[in-house]
């Protein structure tokens, strides 16, 4: 069942003025409940811009964002409703941190909802619990914490007014390993345990690979694929020529079937690469 | 919203204007605006405006911008119009209705002062818009030279001026970019009453405060680690040069000023 449909959107950014650009041409796509999405496409694609309509923080110039069937521009109370129907995690979310404790920031999106004292402390309770912060934190200024522990209370601060949809940009930038691991666990168990759609963007290929059900790739404001994972990464050459990577298993194939060897190209999970190369080790023994 | 402003903003181009020295710019523009004020009729007035819509024109920047610049006053436009309508009390009355009466003379006043606030907004907005932020600041910075004499830092408060205009661009992208985080939790910036429009900042300025502090410090850092010391000793790559065009420029205004000066002797002052 779709969730979230845009229906021929268009985005015009500085009408009238000599930087006017085509931001979004013509956009139609329809997102899947309880599916995890990955939206890449390289830096000024419209990646942002095409995310920003789905909460309507951004209003299409033309076409129309549809929430469960209907239209979030349809008053200034669904406006406000999509907000907290479609969650949304900005790119580097820490530095929207502002109060003077981490359990007070989480419970800010929760407030503006109008919910009680009771259920904002639940949510509160919750969403710590899905981004794997410790409760000791929860009385600490925002601003004394590491940056991947600023990160996921940022994303739990979304993940508190639990949202039908959620959509986290470039949820793993700039941390470390370790953080960027427990960010990814974070949107994979989030995903499975609320059902809830997830959409976020990446520009590692990898995590695209081992986390997203479906790929959408936009290049100049245009929908160029909208495929499951398996699907977009068989076509590793067209992918090249869009100036994006393949995952690096994905990578590794590809090359060694242009030296001759006979493997498949759509895999990029360690254990259908396993097989494959199994496989392929037997026939040639069987040669 | 918050880029709606265009004042103070650049847009980048070609044309005599923007060709011009950006120091016999501000110089030139300064003589304008007080010949503005000079003005004491409509005959001066109205040539001042046609040359300085003459150089909009120039210019060709799109004239949808010269709509723009005036949209953040035009309040103040009409309040000071209708003062002037209700104050001057000259010539014969068209309209009265108890104690309010309007005269020829107050409506006259009220176009008169409508168009030069208007040449005002209009001419100021010509130089930044046409002068890019480094080169007005380097202008400033080699017109208030003379006053190192008396050991001013010259060169520090033209650089303090040139890190200020650079960064309001990212400011306000960071505002913006705050602002929909926030907005994306449910803040709610528009409605409600004076005290919670108030408290809804927050959220807006502590980010923003902090950030700020934080590139503060980056910046001094990198400007260090470039080898930066101050003023002494430092040449420019892009030096300025006073030319043909600046001298055209200049005499124009001359004249300009001459008409002006003129054209209130010669018609008398209504103002």
């Amino acid at each position: 069942m779709s969730i979230l449909e845009v229906k021929n959107i268009t985005y015009v950014y500085g009408e009238g003025t000599p930087f006017r650009i085509e931001a979004l041409k013509n956009i139609s796509v329809t997102f899947e409940k309880g599916e995890l999405i990955a939206v890449i496409g390289h830096t000024g694609s419209g990646k942002s811009t095409l995310l920003m309509h789905l909460n309507g923080l951004l209003k299409p110039t033309a076409g129309k964002v549809l929430y469960e069937g209907k239209d979030i521009w349809e008053s200034k109370k669904s406006v406000k409703q999509a907000r907290f129907n479609v969650g949304y995690c900005f790119q580097y979310p820490e530095h929207q941190l502002f109060e003077s404790s981490v359990q007070r920031d989480i419970a800010f999106g929760p407030r503006n909802m109008g919910l009680s004292e009771e259920e904002i402390n639940l949510r509160v309770q919750e969403a710590t619990q899905f981004a794997g912060i410790d409760s000791s934190l929860l009385q600490k200024s925002p601003f004394e914490l590491s940056g991947g522990e600023k990160r996921r209370v940022a994303i739990a601060g979304v993940m508190a007014m639990k949202p039908g949809v959620l959509i986290l940009d470039e949820p793993t930038a700039g941390l470390d390993p370790k953080g960027k691991n427990a960010v990814i666990e974070l949107i994979k168990n989030y995903n499975i345990q609320t059902g809830s759609t997830v959409i976020f963007v990446s520009h590692n290929m990898d995590d695209v690979a081992s986390l997203a059900d479906r790929v959408l790739i936009l290049s100049e404001g245009q929908i160029v694929m909208y495929d499951t994972a398996k699907n977009v990464f068989s076509r590793g050459k067209q992918l090249a020529s869009l100036a994006l990577g393949v995952p690096e298993i994905t990578q590794l194939f590809l090359s060694m079937g242009e030296r001759g060897f006979d493997l498949p190209v759509d895999i990029f999970d360690i254990e259908e690469a396993k097989a494959a190369l199994l496989s392929l080790l037997r026939r040639q023994a069987h040669d | 919203m918050i880029k709606d402003i265009t004042i103070g903003q650049f847009f980048p181009g070609k044309s005599f204007i923007h060709k011009l020295d950006a120091r016999i710019k501000i110089v030139l523009t300064g003589i304008i605006l007080v010949m503005i004020f000079v003005c004491g009729n409509f005959y001066s007035l109205g040539l001042m405006s046609a040359f300085i819509l003459f150089s909009f024109l120039l210019t060709r920047l799109s004239l949808r911008l010269i709509l723009k610049s005036f949209k953040p006053l035009v309040l103040i436009l009409v309040i000071t119009s209708l003062l002037q309508l209700y104050y001057v009390d000259k010539g014969e009355i068209l309209f009265s209705w108890r104690k309010l009466s309007i005269t020829s003379g107050g409506v006259y006043m009220m176009i008169f002062i409508t168009v030069r606030i208007l040449s005002l907004i209009l001419v100021s907005s010509l130089l930044t818009y046409t002068t890019s932020p480094t080169s007005l600041t380097y202008a400033i910075e080699s017109l208030l030279s003379p006053l190192k004499v008396f050991k001013v830092e010259v060169h520090t408060f033209a650089m303090m001026m040139t890190i200020a205009l650079r960064f309001i661009p990212t400011l306000i992208e960071e505002i913006d970019r705050i602002m929909n985080a926030q907005k994306a939790r449910g803040a709610d910036f528009e409605t409600g009453s004076l005290v919670s429009r108030i408290k809804a900042l927050f959220p807006i300025f502590i980010p923003l405060f902090v950030s700020s502090f934080k590139r503060a410090f980056e910046l001094a850092d990198a400007m260090s680690c470039r080898c930066y010391t101050g003023g002494k000793g430092r040449t420019r790559m892009k030096q300025q040069k006073t030319g043909v065009r600046d001298l055209c420029a200049a005499a124009a205004v001359i004249v300009l000023s001459a008409a002006v000066i003129w054209l209130n002797a010669f018609f008398g002052r209504v103002v």
